[in-house]
């Protein structure tokens, strides 16, 4: 029975492995990924109150533009893509589904240009 | 389940009980709140994925064992199985391949930092890859000369493929936009795949009780291109109608 086991066992503690190794490495590919340039003018975001993106005015934690802290802090630049995605199609996806124009929902090349 | 001896009255229910198969996760996503439209090559791409996924999930009805519907040979079975798994596999591949044609910045999304539901798609995708690879039976025989074997290594990697595929449809979630429509997506691939493994490790024999027709094996190639071309263009035409109805 052991010797059934241990080739699945081995397996499984080599899969183990590999994930974690493979968890730590995406992490530094995080932190050390560069910025898209990304293409917005506030403009056509005048509708929206300044606060609903410039949390730092009211909860003051930070000061400047949004990458000053979102790619510099440690504690948040890894989930920096996820939380503007979500921040900024939210929005989109939200007016177009009541009936408005709005801004890209998932085009890439819509929101980061290339340079 | 077989009601006529005819064999072209039961090829053509089954044609239609697969293009249900096919159309019932378009249905899901269109009804019922659907996202906005994006564009027409970037929803078609996303319905592409979509009819693959219903594909990849009947692969686990359709396991390559005589099933009592249709009637037909124990060969047709085989021939659907493996029919159906290549054209999931080509519609994965054009999910893919378009959706990189429209948004070329989505390689960003293949690398090491994409989000995790990202991965999960490509790692299910290559291990659909490696699903068909190792199926192709003189690879199959010099890898695995004891068939039952490769079955073993086959049924897991492909639940496998298919707990990535469903991490990377949840994940990314845009058309799947309710509790409720991801409830439904979860439990009906869970049912499949929980039947599967029951009648996997459970009961195996063969179902006798059908009389089955003769020489009917040559259906299924039909039989799997022919309903995924015509929910393919049936949902063609509905990207154009969803963008034309669009603000």
């Amino acid at each position: 029975m052991l010797r059934l086991a241990w080739p699945w066992c081995a397996a499984v503690l080599v899969f183990l492995v590999v994930l974690y190794a493979g968890h730590a490495w995406r992490q530094q590919q995080l932190a050390r990924r560069p910025m898209l340039p990304t293409g917005f003018e506030h403009i056509d975001h005048v509708d929206i109150h300044c606060a609903d993106c410039h949390h730092n005015w009211l909860d003051g934690t930070g000061s400047g533009i949004c990458y000053n802290c979102h790619k510099t802090d440690a504690a948040v630049n890894r989930e920096m893509e996820a939380i503007f995605h979500q921040f900024c199609r939210g929005c989109h996806v939200d007016e177009r589904a009541q009936g408005e124009k709005s801004g890209p929902l998932r085009s890439c090349a819509a929101c980061h240009p290339a340079q | 389940m077989s009601d006529s001896r005819e064999p072209g009255r039961s090829a053509r229910r089954f044609f239609l009980f697969l293009v249900f198969c096919l159309v019932s996760p378009l249905l899901l996503v269109a009804l019922a709140a659907p996202a906005p439209a994006v564009g027409v090559l970037w929803d078609w791409a996303n319905a592409i994925g979509y009819v693959g996924v219903a594909l990849v999930l009947l692969l686990f009805f359709y396991t390559g064992r005589p099933r009592a519907f249709p009637p037909f040979s124990g060969r047709f079975f085989a021939n659907i199985h493996r029919d159906l798994g290549y054209v999931a596999l080509l519609l994965v591949l054009v999910h893919v391949g378009l959706l990189l044609y429209t948004e070329p910045l989505l390689l960003e999304h293949l690398k090491p930092s994409a989000p995790l539901y990202m991965l999960a798609g490509l790692a299910s995708t290559v291990l659909f890859l490696l699903l068909a690879i190792t199926s192709i039976t003189p690879l199959r025989r010099r890898l695995w000369p004891d068939y039952h074997r490769f079955r073993g290594f086959h049924a897991w990697l492909s639940m496998a493929a298919v707990v990535l595929l469903l991490v990377h449809i949840v994940g990314s979630g845009y058309y799947l936009n309710t509790g409720l429509k991801t409830a439904i997506l979860l439990l009906v691939s869970g049912v499949l795949l929980g039947v599967y493994i029951d009648k996997r490790h459970v009961h195996l024999r063969h179902d006798r009780s059908v009389a089955r027709l003769r020489n009917t094996s040559h259906y299924a190639a039909a039989l799997a291109f022919g309903p995924v071309t015509l929910v393919l263009v049936l949902a063609l035409g509905l990207a154009c109608l969803w963008l034309g109805l669009a603000p």
